[in-house]
Parts: structure tokens; sequence; C-alpha cells
């Protein structure tokens, strides 16, 4: 029971705001929670931590390359990570099966193991390899440790493992299995995922979780978008930070902190950014040139991983979108409406020629979205929200009053009739308020 | 319970079996495997290492191919060999089949020409401890030099067996390269300094 409760319950007791009776209760209550929690964060940060480190270090240690050694040796040397690491898990699951920092910290280092040991033979054998192909067998063969051992560590070792990946594919095209096997991969953590939101919602292995989920998947998805067809980028960002946003918009999520809800932290700032950086006439410029249609004519083929993988980003968030409506969550939905927007003007500005209109209309959709949230933010009294709100207005206000992509003219009118939009609206407001009064 | 427990022996079956697989694999080679050199230069002299392995380009990397055009880059092929008179392996047919006594599984490069194709060897590099792959370096890399006096012979020996290909060890003037790096230790290095310095008066 931490000292801070115990002062302030003295000081009660004290000022006969609370009975002896009561503070024993509240004090026996304090007990069982702290029993029931366990050793803590901070022992299993050391576990998991400190087996890193010593996996890290024995990477090292083997790579100096003990050339005299001999072979057979060394052969027998690259098992011994391997089989430590297989010992210490077992006694963890079977014996230790309570500790939670024992089971994340040999599955941290049991995983890491298998690297290790796979990395010393082809040291040992002068296999120059194929990072892709290595990194596959080891994620695959790793995986499996975090359902056996319970362990977030192995599973969040294999999602940096499938960024690396992923990486290590594009780097290589040639070195296929390759990206098509994307999504198979990455949702073999889907059960994991599932598992947690069932047993340990309040735990902290959930949001830890999370971020590293929507990490990996961010960054191998910004990391993808490099390929093959230009400007494709823009309705498919759009489709996945609504994706994220609406995800993380489900009252089951909503109802955490936004630190424990990184899908909606990641995807409304996500999307934001993302909206500011299409305000600009720059992204849209060319579109034509750069698209689908133009694509084929001169290339005659498609990159289906990169379409499909599109496709399934935005029929996801066509999913959501409609899940959204029918829960009658109307701020979400136009929250989430950006993808279907820039979706509409980018296949509309491939087949045209460019008139500039799809601007006006973003900006627009961004002083939707900042009003909104200023709305919602007063209704629910939530000061973060609130300022989110204010900073994207005055995001779109300071940008356009510098922006010369717009004539003087049209950013004079346009001020002036917000501008006028708001005093009028605090006219009305004022008044209904007294009104009321 | 007993269900975890077979759950827990598979996977770590699987994961001993890859490490397995993996030597055994390479040893059979090295033990059945036929015996053959190949001539070699250093990659990109300032790229050569990256820590603590040799880089290097095998020099019989292109084999004249009717149809070259017709392999795309990084296509899986056959290559097979045939002793050359000097001892050195020489490609003999590049295609989806072997021909003759040892042969690679290895990757078609690019159509230098109609009939003319290079090579991707399933090899390029030599695993060496820290302290002595610097040193393989800096004597490989006098090759790029152009001076006659300090250019090494370099080759490597490697074993194939059904495809497979394990390298047994690289040369430096027809010594292990360990051996040729302790000789260069002991060989007093002022003086051999001294010799070149004379020599590049000479010329």
């Amino acid at each position: 029971m931490s000292s801070r409760i115990e002062k302030d319950l003295e000081e009660l007791v004290k000022a006969g705001v609370v009975n002896e009776k009561t503070a024993g209760l509240v004090r026996a209550y304090y007990e069982e929670k702290s029993k029931r929690r366990g050793p803590g964060f901070l022992l299993i940060a050391f576990s998991i931590l400190g087996s890193v480190l010593l996996g890290g270090g024995v990477i090292l240690l083997l790579a100096h390359n003990w050339e005299d050694f001999g072979r057979p040796l060394r052969a027998f040397i690259s098992f011994l990570p391997l089989v430590i690491g297989q010992v210490l898990a077992l006694y963890a699951g079977f014996a230790k099966k309570d500790s939670v920092a024992w089971r994340e910290g040999t599955g941290a280092f049991l995983y890491l193991a298998i690297g290790i040991s796979i990395s010393l033979i082809s040291q040992t054998y002068h296999i120059s390899g194929n990072l892709p192909a290595f990194l596959f067998t080891w994620m695959l063969l790793g995986l499996p440790i975090g359902y056996l051992l319970g362990g977030l560590s192995p599973i969040v070792l294999f999602l940096a493992g499938f960024v690396g990946w992923v990486v290590a594919c594009e780097d290589s095209p040639r070195l296929q299995p390759g990206t098509a096997f994307y999504w198979p991969i990455l949702l073999l953590v889907l059960p994991y995922a599932l598992r947690l939101w069932k047993k340990e919602r309040a735990g902290f292995r959930l949001p830890v979780f999370l971020w590293v989920f929507s990490a990996a998947l961010l960054f191998t998805q910004i990391f993808l978008m490099d390929r093959v067809l230009p400007s494709y980028w823009i309705p498919h960002f759009a489709a996945l930070f609504s994706l994220m946003l609406l995800a993380g918009s489900f009252p089951a999520f909503r109802e955490r902190v936004l630190v424990a809800n990184p899908f909606f932290a990641l995807g409304s700032l996500g999307m934001i950014v993302f909206l500011f950086v299409l305000s600009f006439k720059g992204p849209w410029t060319d579109i034509s040139r750069h698209s689908l249609r133009s694509w084929l004519d001169y290339h005659h083929r498609v990159d289906f991983f990169q379409v499909g993988n599109g496709a399934l980003v935005f029929a996801g968030a066509v999913f959501l979108w409609i899940r959204t409506a029918w829960e009658k969550r109307w701020a979400d939905l136009v929250w989430g409406f950006g993808f279907i927007l820039i979706a509409v003007f980018y296949f509309v500005a491939t087949g045209t020629k460019e008139k500039g209109y799809e601007i006006y209309l973003v900006n627009l959709f961004l002083l939707t979205l900042g009003i909104l949230a200023i709305a919602t933010a007063s209704r629910q009294a939530k000061i973060g929200l609130l300022n989110f709100g204010m900073l994207i207005l005055s995001g779109v206000v300071g940008i356009r009053f510098f922006d010369e992509d717009f004539s003087f003219l049209t950013r004079g009118l346009a001020f002036i009739a917000i501008g006028g939009g708001f005093l009028a609206f605090n006219f009305i407001f004022v008044r209904k308020w007294k009104g009321r009064k | 319970m007993n269900r975890r427990i077979l759950l827990f022996v598979l996977l770590f079956a699987a994961q001993l079996a890859i490490p397995f697989w993996l030597i055994g694999s390479r040893e059979m080679t090295l033990h059945f495997g036929q015996r053959v050199l190949f001539r070699v230069e250093p990659v990109d002299p300032y790229d050569a290492f990256r820590g603590r392995y040799v880089r290097f380009g095998i020099l019989e990397n292109s084999c004249e191919t009717p149809g070259a055009t017709n392999f795309l880059q990084g296509e899986p092929v056959v290559i097979s060999f045939t002793n050359g008179k000097d001892g050195f392996a020489k490609v003999k047919k590049v295609g989806r089949n072997p021909v003759g006594l040892f042969w690679v599984n290895g990757k078609a490069g690019y159509a230098q020409s109609d009939n003319f194709l290079t090579l991707d060897y399933p090899f390029d590099a030599f695993y060496m401890d820290e302290v002595m792959a610097p040193k393989a370096e800096a004597a490989l890399r006098n090759n790029w030099r152009r001076d006659e006096s300090l250019m090494v012979n370099a080759h490597i020996a490697v074993r194939l067996w059904r495809g497979r290909a394990v390298i047994e060890n690289l040369y430096l003037n027809d010594m292990p390269v360990m051996d040729y790096l302790r000789s260069q230790d002991t060989n007093a290095v002022p003086s051999s300094k001294k010799s070149v310095r004379n020599k590049r008066k000479d010329s």
C-alpha cells in the first residue's frame, strides 16, 4: 500500500470524514490489491531487459568467430544457446508457471537463441545466405514460444523480426518467399491478441502489444508504399489511417485512456497530418500521369501485392465504417469519412485534368474535424481533445494564410466567412444559453 | 497438461532440427563432395568487409550460353564444371540439368548478349576472426592497386555435392589464409616496405 494513501487516510480519520472501521477496510483492500498484482512491472521489465542483453552479449561474443576452436567444436557450440534457452523455457513453463517475470525473460532469451544458433552455423560453414529466408525461419520458429509460454516478449520480438523481414524482402526482391505472405504472417499474432483481450484487458501487456503491433503495421505499410505505383499512397494511407482510427473508436477501445489506445492515437494523428499534406496542391499535381490507368498503359502489369494490400486495407476501413454507422456513432463516422473522400478525389483526379477543387474540400474537411473535436470536447469535458481540435483549426488557418496555392481573394473571402461564422455561432449560442437561464 | 508437454517437445524438436539440418548437410558436402578450386578477386575494396568476413567475386563468373536472354535474372540454374588445365574449375554448361560430375545450384545473372550469361554463385563470403579479417582484406586490396609486387593470388577451395557448395578454405598465394597472414606477421614488416619503396624508385 502506498504511503500517500496511508497519509490521506490518517488525515481523513483525524478530520472525522472517515471512521476507523472504514479506514481499516480501505487498508485491507489496497493490501489485497498489491498482493494480487504480484512482483510488479519493474521486475518483469528487468527480466526481459536482462535476457535480451544476455542474448545480445552472446551474439557479440560468437561474432568474434573463434577460428581456433575448429569446426566440430564450433558446430557443437552452435547448439548451446538454443539448448540452454529451451531448458530455461521448460523450467519457466512448468516449474515457474505463475511467474510472469520468468516466462517473459526465458521466452525472450529462447527467441534470440534461435537466431544465434543459425547465424553461428552460417559463420562456421561460410553460408553467405539469404537474409529474408533467415529472418523468416527465425520468426516462424520463435513465434510459438509466445503461445506456449504465454509471454509477450517473444511476440514483440516476432513483430520486430517481421519489420526486419519486410525491409529485407524489399531490399532483395528476387529472394522470395517475399511479401506476398505479409498479411498471413502478420495475423499470426491475432490469437495472442484475442487472448490478451479476453483475459487481461486491464493489464499492462495489452497496451504494450497494441503499440508494438500498430507501430509494426504503420512502418511496414509506409515502407511498402514506395513500390511501383507512384501516387497510389494517397488513397492507401487515407484508408490505413481511417482503418486504425475507426478500430480505435469502438466503445471497448474508446473507454480506455489514449495511451492504451494506440489505434486511435496513431490513426487520428496520422489522418490529420496526412490531410494537412493533402491540403497542398503538390501531391495532387500530375496524378493522372502516375495513376493506375496510365501505369497499365505503359507496363501492362500490376503489382498484385500493392493493389491487393491496398484493396484489403480499404475493404477493412469500409467494413468498420459501416459498423460505426450501424452503431449510430455519428462523430466517429465523420472522423472515419476521410478515406472515402480522398478515394473519390483520387479516382476523379486520375481521370480528369486537375481543377484543384480537391484542396478546397480537404481544407473544409479539416475545418469540420477541428470543429467536431472542439464540440465533442466541450460536451464531454475533455481538455486534451479540446486542444487537439484547436490545434487542427489553428493549423488550417495558419498554413492557409501564407499558402500561395490560393489567391489573396479566395483566402480573404474564406477567412472573413469563417471568422463571421464563428462570431455568429457564439452570438446565437450565448443568447440561447441566456434564454435558458 | 500432457498436450502442453507434447507441444513444447514438438516446438523444441523443430527448433533443433534446423541447426541439425544446416550442419548435417554441410558436413556431408565437406565429406563426400568433389574438391574444386576457383580464382577469386576482392569485391569493391572499400566495402569488401563488413566487420568479419571477406566478400569476394568468382573470376569464372560467366559462360557462353545459347539463348542467354531466355534466363530471367535470379532464375535458379544448374552450373556444371570441368577441371581446367591449370587446376581451376571451368564452367562447362549452364542449364536446368547437371552435366558431368560436379555442379552447383546457382542463379542466372544478367545476359551480356544473346549467348553470354553471367552467373551468381551461392557462395560469396568467407567468415573470419574479427582481428584477422581486416588483415586479409588489406592483403586482397593490393590487387586493386595494379602493383605487381604486392598482388596476391587468391583462390578458394569448394566442396560440391549434389548441387550444394561449402567453402573449405580461402588461399592467398597458395597458402591457407590464416597461414599466409601469420607468415606476413612474422616477416619483418619494415623490410618489405623498404623493398617496395626501392622498386618504386626504380620505376
